[in-house]
């Protein structure tokens, strides 16, 4: 239940830290400046200011924290857009439509519905934390292994939404990308796949292989243009667009709610996060449409999807942090450093005794989200100039960067050699019409299956029956029946009703 | 030379994309296998690989029937694209970033960056000597010095 008093006291605190409204746009722009470079993930922009938090306050540290991770969520869409690399993971499924608009001349609309989306989908993230911070940090506790084993597999039903027209291709490279993901030292210890090398024991760079796998080909593909948008009279730049798409955002409030709340909701899951959500929220915005053959080729509503899932996840992996002290991704476990630099201890002690400042932080991501719109608009007028400058420039600056980030992610060779396998895999794969995405897919799932699956297995002694005696695992192998057999059902009865209709 | 650059980027081309998933997943399996032979280890990796498997077989079969019905082959493109860049810019590209990653931790970062750039920018068209120059030397050399002096992320250099 909501503690009026405490709202209140985090009302003055909030007013009264002015400290942390100077440092919240400054974390917005660093953000944005490290996700909209490739390879320049946000945890590695909150890892580099990190130490700067242990000379502000700790409301201060949090918020200067959150607005880069908010900034970063938001940066990582730009280039996914302009140049259909996405600037950080949570930005795939913006890449889909995004790109399409941007090489059809429309990249200002396009950033500015990606804006309008990511601003929203942060308001819903946190205004959902705000309501149901306590109530699901229980229901999130009761999640164990074969739980979150089954939520991982249905991760791997995008898959089938994803593929297209190619499924069981798609299906092959899921389940490749799905063995790759789990190279290197497993949870009990063995290593497997390192080819003897201990720059391997920790597997793939996954970031580096989806970089590669996405970004790549693409491009490859532009080193044959001089310019991203060919047609010169579209390569206009104009704040006056990026505010129309801005505002027709607002057009599809039903997009970017559902958006929002599978994204809040994914990323509550510890593990999962908006690498995963964006994706599902792609998902269900293509199989839903009236229209899905219109995904893929420049449709608004897919940019909006993606972007309102990723950024509102944000405050559902907040969740994790503040009511159980756990990290539920990189992000957050840099938030749970800076927590310990200040002496406190997240977990469900914390927010009871601390409701004042965590709904100060909820409340202050809130007023961040409304800063990223004004700040994000500002910074869109520079970051579009991109489609202006000729890609004789830009092409060997992106890999360059690319290579570098993919570089400082690993701290080792294995991220460069990662990316460029991945991306001459990726080249060849789209050649054959194999789906990327698959690939993706599995890679991002396959350890923490793997890791779960083995949980449930040593928990049950190596009986199965553990995912039909826990109540949330029956739950979820049923409505994973149902994901399964509803087409079939579905298409049964369409065919029927044809019929009949054929008969009458 | 014509038809072999078709049949590889054709149907042929698309048997050996198949055969290399179907020789990892073996290599990963066998591997996996001789680390630990216990279920647990083998827990994903098996059932993982079996659709690997089975997929590249079913997939295989059916470009065969394809390349025996004589539909394999792919369409020429040589007409739609001019120059060198158009022709060859996305093999280049490709060929460019394995050369320029291998060279990486042998003549160093800085200088690997720094020439990279430049025939990248050559091979793209561009033929103004003293903006490659200094266009290499400022994009490639700055995010070097970051990687070291601001990431502390110890870098392979020449000059730096």
């Amino acid at each position: 239940m909501l503690d009026l008093n405490a709202v209140s006291d985090a009302i003055s605190l909030l007013a009264g830290t002015p400290s942390a409204w100077l440092m919240v746009p400054i974390g917005l722009i660093i953000g944005l400046v490290f996700g909209v470079l490739p390879g320049l993930s946000v945890p590695i922009a909150m890892a580099v200011f990190l130490p700067f938090t242990l000379y502000m306050d700790f409301l201060s540290a949090i918020l200067f924290l959150t607005a880069i991770f908010t900034g970063g969520g938001f940066g990582g869409s730009v280039p996914a857009i302009l140049m259909n690399v996405p600037g950080t993971t949570a930005a795939i499924a913006t890449c889909f439509d995004g790109y399409p608009m941007a090489k059809q001349g429309r990249h200002n609309e396009a950033l500015g519905l990606a804006l309008a989306a990511s601003t929203v989908g942060t308001i819903i993230g946190y205004a959902l934390l705000f309501i149901i911070l306590e109530p699901i940090s229980r229901f999130v506790l009761q999640l164990g292994a074969p739980e979150l084993f089954l939520i991982s597999v249905a991760g791997l039903f995008l898959i089938a939404g994803l593929s297209g027209m190619f499924f069981w291709r798609g299906v092959l490279a899921g389940a490749a990308g799905l063995m790759i993901g789990t190279m290197g030292m497993s949870s009990s210890g063995v290593m497997r796949g390192t080819m003897g090398s201990m720059y391997m024991l920790d597997g793939i760079s996954t970031t580096a292989a989806i970089i590669g796998l996405f970004a790549a080909s693409e491009l490859f593909g532009l080193a044959r243009r001089e310019y991203i948008v060919t047609d010169a009279s579209a390569r206009q730049v104009k704040l006056s667009l990026i505010a129309k798409g801005f505002f027709y955002a607002f057009k599809r409030w039903g997009m970017i709610f559902r958006g929002g709340l599978i994204g809040a909701l994914v990323g509550t899951v510890p593990g999962v996060g908006s690498t995963v959500a964006n994706l599902v929220s792609y998902s269900f915005a293509r199989s839903l449409s009236k229209d899905p053959d219109s995904f893929g080729t420049g449709n608004p509503d897919g940019v909006i999807a993606a972007e309102s899932a990723n950024s509102s996840s944000e405050g559902g992996s907040m969740v994790a942090l503040l009511a159980l002290g756990i990290p539920g991704g990189a992000g957050t476990a840099i938030m749970l450093g800076a927590f310990a630099m200040h002496n406190v201890t997240g977990g469900p002690r914390f927010i009871s005794d601390n409701k004042e400042i965590v709904y100060a932080i909820i409340g202050g991501n809130l007023i961040q989200a409304l800063l990223l719109a004004g700040i994000g608009l500002l910074f869109l007028r520079v970051a579009v100039t991109i489609v202006k400058v000729p890609l004789r420039y830009l092409l060997p600056a992106i890999t360059v960067l690319t290579v570098l980030g993919s570089y400082a992610l690993s701290g080792t060779m294995v991220g460069p050699i990662t990316l460029t396998g991945a991306a001459i895999l990726g080249l060849i794969m789209k050649h054959y019409n194999y789906p990327a995405v698959a690939m993706v897919i599995g890679i991002l799932l396959g350890s923490m299956m793997e890791g779960n699956l083995l949980r449930t297995w040593q928990l049950s002694r190596g009986d199965l029956s553990i995912f039909i005696d826990r109540p949330i695992s029956l739950a979820l192998l049923i409505l994973l029946a149902l994901a399964v057999l509803s087409p079939l059902i579905m298409r049964r009865a369409n065919a029927r009703l044809a019929k009949q209709a054929d008969q009458k | 030379m014509g038809k072999l650059k078709r049949h590889l980027t054709g149907g042929v081309g698309h048997l050996l994309l198949l055969a290399g998933f179907g020789t990892y997943a073996m290599w990963y399996t066998f591997d996996a296998y001789a680390a630990q032979p216990k279920v647990q280890n083998m827990l994903l990796i098996a059932p993982a690989s079996v659709i690997v498997l089975v997929f590249v077989v079913l997939i295989f079969l059916s470009e065969i029937r394809n390349i025996a019905r004589g539909a394999e082959i792919a369409a020429l493109d040589e007409g739609q694209w001019d120059t060198f860049q158009q022709r060859y810019g996305t093999p280049c590209a490709a060929t460019g970033m394995a050369v320029y990653v291998v060279a990486m931790p042998f003549v160093g970062f800085d200088v690997a960056t720094v020439v990279f750039i430049a025939v990248s920018m050559i091979l793209q068209g561009a033929r103004n000597w003293i903006a490659i120059a200094v266009f290499s030397l400022v994009v490639g050399l700055p995010p070097v010095w970051a990687l070291e002096n601001v990431l502390s992320i110890p870098v392979p250099t020449f000059f730096m």
